[in-house]
């Protein structure tokens, strides 16, 4: 019986752990993670096969960072994607969606740059709200120290 | 003078007031930028249906495009657009990129909100190459020349704001938000009016500015537009709180009503399981009779009305002569 119970357990967690990894392998196609001296770089890529679960990037901003600069890029082929950026205090420093019809040829572009002296430490959050989109996210950080 | 001549003379005269009325009417955008061959020749114009729209993009928003020339010059006729005014974004694109691509900060911000009407006639002038319509400027257009200086003044302090300490940012940013309100208050066009209440980021300063918004709200009550109800709806509804608190006693009252008189019913339903003398016994109670009342009326003894009375409580399932008397 105990075996019994312990096989299961093991089959349940071999299970959890596959589902994990096709997650990630779908939903997050790059992820790189640079240092220099001065400047932390971080990528963040992905691709939407008609999702609508919402991603959320955050990212931590130390005490003192003389500067802080974000891009962040999208593609889509159908459906709508907004990307809204808040700071640490919950307001919304940049916004915009693009949106396409299903049956409309071309797709459609967004792409944001900001840049932040002195920013507000704490946590940043990008979110990425998709709603039934196809397509693509990139999007770039550097983090000056 | 003769009759063919009168004729000729107010024909001619017809024709040009007709003319010259045509002219004024028919609307157009036009003007020159200063474009580098790494953007694509075209022009887009889209509609932005509501203040919240303005960084949306789609390609069913692109309503018309138009070639730019050699020389950086571009000209819409717009006599297919609302009477009324509407805001609008023109923009560039990359020669790589999507008809349907909106770049926002940066140096190659592709795009320039303006409001306009089928009748307007504006002109405008870039005066830089990177980005394009940065520091653009309107002629002949009251609305945009107003509407430019918001863009610009938000522009100036938002970039002073980034480049200063937080001490800094933080008066900054205060001065920015009075400025705004200031020019949200004194213009006269109800478009700008709204453009410097959305730059003001009207959403996370409306409890600390109750009072000016409720006044706002009043001052342009005439405007029936998207734009304005799309501003509306944003906005905390006061009543909305009293409301939801009347709606709510309501639901509980209801519930309770209903817990009650199913209780009632229930209780009426099982006086139906009662037997002739104790429905007889039940009456009497009901009309507050007392044990030995109840024994000397039914001419029985007083231990038989006792287990009666027993007998309904448990029938009725109440504990007391209290339970008999509320039941309706």
């Amino acid at each position: 019986m105990r075996l019994i119970v312990f096989l299961l357990a093991v089959s349940l967690t071999a299970l959890g752990q596959r589902t994990d990894v096709k997650e990630k392998a779908t939903d997050q196609v790059g992820m790189r993670e640079s240092f220099s001296s001065a400047i932390t770089t971080l990528e963040r890529n992905f691709r939407l096969d008609k999702d609508s679960k919402t991603e959320e990037i955050t990212l931590e901003i130390p005490q003192d960072s003389p500067k802080f600069e974000l891009k962040v890029g999208s593609s889509v082929s159908s459906g709508k994607l907004t990307i809204e950026i808040y700071d640490p205090k919950g307001v919304k420093q940049g916004n915009y969606t693009v949106g396409l019809q299903a049956n409309s040829e071309k797709e459609t572009t967004g792409r944001i740059t900001k840049y932040f002296k002195q920013p507000h430490s704490g946590v940043w959050k990008i979110k990425l709200i998709p709603e039934q989109a196809t397509g693509s996210v990139w999007s770039e950080f550097m983090i000056y120290e | 003078m003769p009759v063919y001549f009168r004729l000729v003379f107010v024909t001619i005269f017809v024709s040009i007031c007709g003319s010259l009325y045509g002219q004024n009417t028919k609307g157009s955008i036009s003007g020159k930028l200063w474009l580098d061959n790494s953007w694509s020749s075209t022009i887009y114009l889209s509609h932005i249906p509501t203040f919240d729209d303005m960084y949306v993009m789609s390609g069913e928003m692109i309503i018309a495009k138009t070639i730019i020339d050699s020389l950086g010059y571009f000209k819409f006729d717009i006599d297919f657009l609302p009477i009324d005014e509407n805001l609008f974004r023109l923009h560039i694109v990359k020669k790589d990129d999507s008809p349907a691509t909106l770049i926002i900060g940066g140096k190659d911000e592709n795009h320039l909100f303006f409001i306009a009407n089928r009748s307007s006639k504006i002109h405008l002038t870039g005066k830089s190459a990177y980005p394009p319509f940065k520091n653009v400027i309107f002629e002949n257009s009251i609305e945009n020349i107003a509407f430019q200086q918001i863009t610009n003044h938000f522009f100036i302090a938002d970039s002073m704001a980034s480049e200063s300490s937080a001490s800094k940012r933080s008066l900054i940013e205060n001065q920015l938000e009075e400025d705004l309100f200031l020019m949200a208050d004194t213009s006269k066009i109800f478009l700008v009016s709204l453009y410097a209440i959305y730059k003001n980021r009207f959403s996370s300063n409306y409890f600390l500015n109750k009072d000016f918004y409720t006044s706002y709200v009043n001052k342009w009550s005439k405007q029936d537009n998207a734009y304005f109800n799309s501003f509306k709806k944003q906005l905390p509804n006061r009543d909305s709180g009293y409301l939801t608190g009347i709606i709510a006693i309501v639901c509980v009252m209801t519930v309770i009503g209903f817990v009650v008189g199913k209780y009632s019913l229930l209780k009426t339903n099982n006086i139906q399981k009662l037997s002739v003398q104790e429905k007889k016994i039940y009456k009497m109670l009901q009309l507050g009779a007392s044990n030995q009342e109840i024994a000397n009326e039914l001419n029985i003894g007083l231990s038989t009305v006792k287990s009666h009375v027993s007998s309904i409580y448990s029938k009725l399932k109440i504990k007391s002569r209290k339970g008999i008397m509320d039941i309706k």
